[in-house]
Parts: structure tokens; sequence; C-alpha cells
């Protein structure tokens, strides 16, 4: 791996795409959530949630987020 | 398997805080499921994980377990638009387990047709990856 340098952002290609069906693939996720999960507090608290829609499932982890987001923000400034 | 670990695993890597599974809406194979994650975790709210509710009024159960494991969105359907029935999927080794995982095609499908912009932006890049179009299904 070598280094490239671009003077500007906007020079720089795309990541090339992942291999198809790499098992690393699962591997690199499950570092990604170990890691995040030492960034920022999960969503929601560990248990069972209900929904009755996809539609409401998404507007729960819509609106976490928005909370997550108020809550690092106030944490943070002190 | 579907969602953006699906998206990853067929070459197109993002970040995604959880692992969505459609999974067949019957008692036996809800079942299964629980026995599943009980094999992996310890938490006996897994039991309240129950086929009453996958197959009737809640098509979307969110497990999120103990400690550092990922979230899991449980879907059964999704709206009228798609049944497990309606799911291609393809069968891959991963680790020497079998993991079911929803083909491009059928993920393009899906998230083609929801209302999240990230969803949009999958669809955008499977289309362009697998040179998938617009033809109904």
């Amino acid at each position: 791996m070598t280094v490239k340098r671009y003077r500007d952002v906007a020079e720089m290609p795309p990541p090339p795409p992942g291999r198809p069906h790499d098992p690393m693939t699962f591997a690199r996720i499950r570092e990604l959530w170990q890691f995040s999960s030492r960034l920022v507090p999960p969503l929601f608290r560990p248990g069972v949630y209900r929904y009755r829609s996809i539609e409401d499932s998404a507007d729960a982890r819509e609106h976490a987020t928005i909370e997550r987001i108020r809550a690092l923000g106030e944490a943070r400034k002190r | 398997m579907i969602g953006g670990v699906a998206v990853s695993f067929h070459g197109i890597v993002r970040a995604t805080e959880d692992l969505d599974v459609f999974v067949k809406p019957d008692a036996d194979n809800v079942a299964r499921l629980r026995a599943a994650l009980h094999a992996v975790y310890d938490d006996p709210s897994i039991d309240e994980i129950t086929a009453s509710d996958l197959c009737g009024e809640y098509p979307a159960v969110r497990y999120v377990p103990p400690g550092e494991g990922p979230p899991m969105d449980i879907l059964t359907r999704l709206g009228e638009r798609f049944r497990f029935a309606d799911l291609e999927r393809e069968r891959y080794d991963v680790d020497g387990q079998p993991v079911s995982v929803a083909t491009p095609a059928t993920l393009y499908q899906m998230k083609r047709s929801t209302v999240r912009p990230i969803d949009h932006a999958d669809a955008a890049r499977l289309a362009e990856a697998f040179g998938l179009g617009e033809e109904p299904r």
C-alpha cells in the first residue's frame, strides 16, 4: 500500500468496492460495531421492542438517533 | 439477512448499527430463532420474541441484546410489499456457518420503495453495481 497525495479532496477517487461475498466483511462489520459501541451509547436499552410496521420501527430509530445526538451534545459541552 | 449488512456482504460496504433479518412467519421458525439467540445471549427477554406478535400485529420486532452485540431488527413482512415468500436469497458459507442473504435484486426492490434516504442511496448503488433497472417485480 502506497501513500497517495491529492491537492483537493475532490480529486480523491472513491474507495474501491468491497469484494462481494467476502466472509471478512462480517468480521469488519463486527469490529466496527465494537468500535462504535465504545464511541457512543447504544440507541436502545437492551430488551425487545415491538412495532406494527417497519415505518414505525424506522420512526423509533430516528427519534432515538435525534435524542442521542442531543444528549451527546449536552454531555460534551460540560 | 437483509439490510445494511446484506448490502455490505454484496460488496457495497457501509456502516450500519444493526443486523436485519427477515424470518419465515411460523411458530416453529420463531422458536428456532429464539433458540439460536439463547445460544448466543444469556438473556431471558429473548422469550418475549413471539410468533403471535411476529405473525400478527407486530411484524417488526427489535431485539437489543445485553453487552456489545448488535441490535437485531426481526421482520416477517414489509407492509404489503414484501412477504417471506417474495424474497430471493442465496446461501453462503461464512466461517463454517450457512448464512442466507437476500440477493442484490431483492435488496434493491426493498430499498427503493422505502422512505429513508439511506435506503435510496443503497438502492442507487445496488442498481449501479448490479445493473438493476426500474422494472416492476
